[in-house]
């Protein structure tokens, strides 16, 4: 049986069940209509409602997408829809706030941005937020009506009134009881093993599995393409697969964390990579969406992949074989082709932190700033030793059918000088890495252009970071 | 009360989830699921249509094609019989819908719609509007003068064309019907439509009914944006249809990229413009036309092309002028009305002769702009011959251009700009002047019913529709104004064609004009009721009775409401009525392409500022300031919405949304991870909206108000202008970047590119 509290309520669902999405299961078994489908993939936020879970012994509230959440994730969190904010006739500060600044028009939008305020207000000190932080936020709530002006006003006003989501003890009680009564779950449709070695087990049980965790993009499958999925495997409760370990050497992620519990500690460990993380997906996809399947997924367009790459990552897989290591670089085979076993667990990334000498950039192009599929992403790490550059890595999502380095352009790099000449050799030698193509997103020409100009943006950065004379 | 910030009534229901839209209605007992099987061409024959596999898939109940409809395959409009429900023996575009299905589950309805098996002999498709021949309606021409001499004489004069994308509507909530069969073969549906009385036409010809025997409701819409002003006949006529030929209810709710495959967007217009001018920048002469990708069938793009034309000049007196529609006919989703109504492309148009002026004679584009304004006499004579009677853009732009420090500012970024950074800014400043009525003089009527019950609440209902603009709040206040009773004690329903007959659509901003006065003309009916009775009760003159603050004023007594009505019921007094209201002085010749369709304008001015990456082409937009006329507004708070959520869907229309069909037909961007309306962290990080104070209408409307819908959209071409200032500077600002919308990062670089090599 999957276990999860649901507001009040303790509901048990039958394994075989698991693949139900929580959107369709909240609309129609719960009759809870306030939580809206807009778009059925996890870009409008219309259905944002809040998952709790114990991490590191603490009740963390997290606003998610409910159309891409399969019930058998649910196995030992807390939901709270719409429906569970106000207390009676009083509202929660983000609901007063918002009835306050006028900051509903058709109202469809409402519920999913409500939740995702009253997650943001949870987790904020009452005192002014930062405009950054609330776009942060709400980046996932699309509204069409307001312009979103009076929703950030209403989310401002609302911090002067602080209440707390729940009671942190009591839902810390709730959750560990809950978890006391969560076995893992091994059914042929639908497996949540705790363990990596249930996972494999399950693996080998199960016909033509699908690894899944966060469901950001498995779940637009089965949600538009109506594929079936003989048996799905969830790894996002394996606690070794959450494991964020930072060293002098190298950071070390497992394969099930997801973006935004890395958040902290990629910006750390890699300043470069943090306005790549902010327009990486939007919050509640954040908050499912893990590196491990970011990089498994193969996409020529993620934007973890060439990020890790510039890094010189490595990536652990483990299946009933045992572990292998691979450097991220040989993992892409081709469009949509892995160096990957079907039952094969992408179980850890390994990056090497970067060294004094090192300047590391990310950058995202797209057509929106916010919450949109990247048209180019160059990731760069180069390492400078008195003016000369002495090491680069460079890749590219979106420029061929799989994430890549840019092997012509780094040797056009190494071992000269940081300036202008070297800038414009590099430049010229890129094309001589890719052949992009012409799709909605962009023409082949823009994406060249631009990739080549994320070169003078890096040029430009290296002068400022290194006094570097051109 | 008329005047104040009151929340939208539904505010407190927005924000716990109790709204209910018509896919949170309890399900009835039996219900089935519809889902449209789709043309997977753009355009050709069917040869056959195989749903054998459909019929027999699990959960599956019924199906409907064409030869299942028992009344007339038809849901045009305007009546062009161009537009079956469901495609008889050809296709016209990619999606659509040949046939539904009916099933226990909408899951199952979805699998099974997948089996069909339609084979087609395919033609040669026309997408673009290059591509396209035939005419899908007829165009018009707009004139004055004469052009062609004008245009001879003219000391410089320039040509080009423009492109200007179209836009989807991306109202949060789907398109939606649900259809009940009750008895004596009586159909109820519950539809997201902005058009309950043309979806009652509507069944009425598919199912053979009279309009008697079909009743539509819609308590509220999950945002419309002229997307279900037509559009939603379709999803409430296959329900019908449905629940016709099953005798179960029956719902159809496309999935997200369903709708936007089906429904028509915004037009997408090529214009060709020619224009003749002084050197000092006084335009003389305009030729021009603007061509639509209008779709498969006419739908709106009749009236939508004219309004193009109507707007073609903005706010610009051209002494001699000719502009003439090119509605073509398409092989894509047939383009429908969107916020503007073809308004903000001809604007657009207009917006761009301005620019070529400023640069061919050197000048600050907003100058440019005042010299060309309408003035007083001869200079206030529109294309179409209707004299404007309230100028009021010259004060508002020169107030605007003070107030936000506009010259200033201009020259700072001129500076910055001249140390040739990657980074370049602009700014712009552009008026908006948006004709207030509908072009079809017919649809410029309402009406309203108001009832008063025993116990002194009242009950009211009109024929327009809610959907997040705020109207029923606004016919609430006007309501309670004119009872002088408090808004708590007035509740609203449903909009239900049972309730008030022969409605308009809620469109062309003339929601709360029309449906106010008529809202106040019912309060007014039992109010002269009331008073007439009680002045014979009390021996006095029924203009020394007032109603105020829930209390009947007589004499020197104040007695409450609700005791006045308990005893106007004993005493027979009719406490209901309806109430009508029609748009006075109107008149419109299409054929002379003379007249008065406009009872006012709204105007108003937005500054924007912004600044680009060259080397990428994105883009921010920094400042915003708009001074815009609300006459005296009914509820500035609702207004500031309006002005800020349509400049905000107007700056995406301008900017990142980009409609993007393959050569085939298929639209690519058919979801919001392709196709991006702006988000949260494009809201302009300083947003500055004020009202024009001396903006009482100078015609009677309700309050002296002035319609707010649809003009704000059009404040956000000052960002597509502050992006093409910024861009200029790439040439020093000696060449007309001719920034054709939507101006995506990749378009803004192109841009930049094209200067860059002109300077």
């Amino acid at each position: 049986m999957i276990r999860f509290l649901l507001g009040d309520q303790t509901e048990q669902i039958p394994a075989q069940n698991g693949q139900t999405m929580l959107l369709d299961w909240l609309r129609e078994e719960r009759l809870r209509k306030g939580t809206k489908e807009g778009c059925n993939e996890g870009d409008c936020g219309a259905c944002t409602v809040v998952i709790t879970r114990l991490e590191q012994g603490q009740p963390q509230p997290r606003a998610v997408n409910a159309c891409l959440v399969t019930l058998a994730s649910l196995h030992g969190a807390h939901v709270m829809s719409v429906e569970d904010l106000a207390e009676g006739q009083t509202l929660h500060p983000v609901q007063q706030a918002m009835v306050d600044h006028h900051g509903s028009q058709c109202g469809f939008c409402t519920p999913g941005f409500v939740m995702s305020m009253a997650a943001l207000h949870h987790n904020t000190a009452p005192q002014e937020l930062e405009r950054k932080a609330i776009e942060r936020a709400l980046s996932g709530n699309l509204c069409r009506c307001t312009g979103y002006a009076p929703i950030i006003r209403a989310m401002q006003a609302s911090l002067s009134d602080h209440m707390p989501l729940f009671d942190e003890a009591t839902m810390t009680r709730r959750l560990q009881a809950l978890e006391a009564d969560c076995i893992s779950i091994a059914d042929p449709v639908c497996s949540v093993p705790s363990t990596l070695d249930e996972a494999l087990d399950a693996l080998e049980l199960a016909s033509e599995p699908t690894i899944v965790a966060g469901m950001t993009d498995v779940g637009i499958w089965t949600n538009k393409q109506l594929r079936r999925l003989p048996s799905v495997v969830s790894v996002s409760q394996i606690k070794a697969l959450q494991a964020i370990d930072v060293s002098d050497s190298q950071l070390s992620l497992g394969g099930a964390v997801t973006w935004q519990a890395a958040y902290d500690t990629l910006v750390d460990c890699y300043p470069g990579m943090t306005d790549m993380l902010d327009r990486f997906a939007s919050m509640p996809i954040r908050n499912r969406a893990t590196i491990g399947g970011n990089i498994a997924n193969g996409s020529p367009v993620g934007d973890g992949p060439p990020a890790f790459m510039a890094l010189g990552a490595t990536i652990e897989l483990t299946s009933k074989a045992g572990k292998r290591q691979l450097s991220l670089d040989d993992f892409y085979l081709g469009y949509q082709q892995k160096d990957l076993q079907a039952r094969e667990i992408l179980t850890r990334i390994d990056c090497p932190r970067l060294g004094p000498q090192d300047v590391y950039r990310v950058y995202k192009i797209s057509k929106r700033i916010e919450q949109d599929i990247s048209a180019v992403l160059g990731a760069f790490l180069v390492t400078i030793e008195a003016g000369m550059i002495v090491n680069a890595r460079i890749a590219y999502g979106g420029m061929a059918a799989i994430p890549k380095r840019a092997k012509c352009t780094e040797a056009a790099l190494m071992g000269q000088p940081a300036n202008e000449i070297t800038m414009q050799a590099a430049m010229d030698a890129l094309p001589n890495d890719f052949k992009p193509i012409d799709d909605l997103r962009a023409t082949a020409h823009y994406r060249m252009t631009v990739a080549q100009n994320l070169l003078v943006r890096l040029f430009g950065e290296l002068q400022t970071q290194t006094g570097a004379s051109s | 009360m008329i005047g104040r910030n009151d929340r939208h009534e539904s505010a407190v229901a927005h924000v716990t989830g109790q709204a209910q839209y018509v896919d949170d209605l309890p399900e009835p007992v039996g219900l089935l699921h519809a889902v449209i099987g789709m043309s997977s061409i753009a355009k050709g024959r069917i040869i056959s249509l195989n749903l054998e596999e459909v019929r027999h898939a699990p959960g599956v109940t019924a199906i409907v094609t064409a030869q299942d409809i028992p009344g007339d395959n038809d849901i045009s409009a305007t009546h062009r019989h161009d537009e079956p429900l469901l495609a008889e023996d050809h296709v016209q575009y990619l999606g659509q819908p040949v046939f539904a299905v009916a099933a226990r589950t909408r899951a199952q309805a979805r699998r099974a719609a997948l089996l069909a098996r339609i084979a087609y002999e395919p033609e040669t498709p026309s997408i673009d509007v290059a591509d396209a021949e035939q005419l899908v309606t007829e165009p018009m021409q707009l004139a004055r003068g004469d052009v062609d001499k004008a245009m001879q004489d003219a000391p410089v004069r320039l040509q080009g064309r423009m492109r200007i994308g179209g836009q989807e509507h991306f109202y949060l909530e789907s398109h939606i019907g649900l259809a009940l069969m009750e008895e004596s073969s009586e159909m109820v549906v519950y539809s997201s439509t902005q058009h309950p009385s043309e979806v009652q036409t509507m069944i009425g010809g598919l199912l053979g009914l009279s309009s008697h025997a079909v009743t539509v409701r819609v308590r509220r819409m999950g945002g419309a944006f002229g997307g279900k002003e037509t559009q939603g006949n379709l999803f409430a006529g296959i329900a019908a249809v449905l629940a016709c030929k099953t005798g179960q209810p029956v719902k159809c709710r496309p999935d997200r990229d369903d709708d936007m495959v089906i429904t028509g967007k915004r037009h997408d217009f090529d214009v060709d413009y020619d224009v003749g001018f002084t050197p000092e920048g006084d335009i003389q002469a305009v030729d021009m036309t603007y061509a639509a990708r209008c779709g498969w069938s006419a739908d709106l793009s009749g009236p939508v092309t004219d309004r193009a034309l109507f707007h073609a000049d903005n706010a610009y007196f051209y002494p001699h002028v000719r502009l003439n529609s090119r509605p073509m006919k398409t092989n894509t989703p047939s383009n429908t009305a969107f916020r503007g109504f073809g308004g903000p492309q001809g604007m657009i148009g207009a917006e761009r002769l301005i620019d070529e002026v400023a640069f061919a004679t050197g000048q600050d584009p907003l100058d440019v702009r005042l010299r060309n304004l309408y003035g007083e006499g001869e200079r206030a004579v529109t294309p179409y011959h209707q004299t404007i009677n309230q100028h009021v853009l010259a004060e508002i732009m020169t107030t605007l251009r003070v107030r936000c420090d506009y010259d200033a500012r201009r020259k700072a970024i001129r500076d910055f700009n001249s140390q040739g950074g990657i980074t370049r800014r602009g700014l712009a400043l552009t008026p908006v002047k948006f004709g207030i009525s509908f072009t079809l003089t017919a649809y410029n009527q309402a009406g309203a019913l108001v009832h008063i019950y025993k116990d002194g609440s009242i009950a009211i209902n009109h024929g327009g529709t809610e959907m997040g603009q705020g109207l029923h709040t606004k016919m609430l206040q006007v309501a309670a104004s004119t009872l002088g009773v408090s808004a708590r004690r007035v509740r609203i329903s449903a909009t239900d064609t049972g309730k008030v007959p022969n409605t308009s659509a809620t469109a062309a901003s003339s929601g709360a004009d029309l449906n106010g006065k008529a809202v106040e003309a019912a309060c007014q009916t039992i109010l002269s009721r009331l008073k007439s009775w009680l002045a014979g009760l009390h021996d006095c003159d029924e203009t020394t009775i007032r109603f105020r603050d829930d209390h009947v004023l007589i004499g020197d007594e104040a007695r409450p409401f609700d005791e006045v009505i308990r005893e106007a019921y004993f005493a027979r007094i009719s406490l209901s009525s309806t109430g009508y209201y029609k748009t006075p002085g109107i008149h419109w010749d299409r054929n002379a392409g003379r007249g008065e369709p406009f009872f006012y304008f709204a105007c108003g001015a937005a500054c924007s500022e912004i600044s680009i990456d060259s080397l990428t082409g994105e883009f921010s937009v920094d400042r915003v300031d708009i001074l815009h006329d609300c006459g005296r507004s009914l509820n500035p708070a609702i207004d500031r919405g309006q002005i800020e959520g349509g400049f905000v869907q107007g700056m995406g229309w301008l900017t990142t949304e980009e409609l993007v069909y393959s050569a085939e037909g298929r639209l690519e961007t058919h979801a919001p991870s392709t196709y991006k309306i702006p988000a949260i962290g494009d809201t302009p990080a300083v947003f500055n909206v004020d009202f024009f104070e001396n903006g009482a209408n100078a015609v009677p409307t309700i309050g002296r108000s002035k319609a707010v819908g649809e003009p704000p959209l059009m404040l956000a071409m000052s960002a597509l202008h502050a992006l093409s200032d910024a861009i200029a500077s790439f040439g020093d600002y000696q060449h007309c970047p001719r920034l054709d919308p939507p101006a995506t990062p990749e378009a803004i670089l192109r841009c930049v590119e094209r200067v860059r090599q002109l300077a």
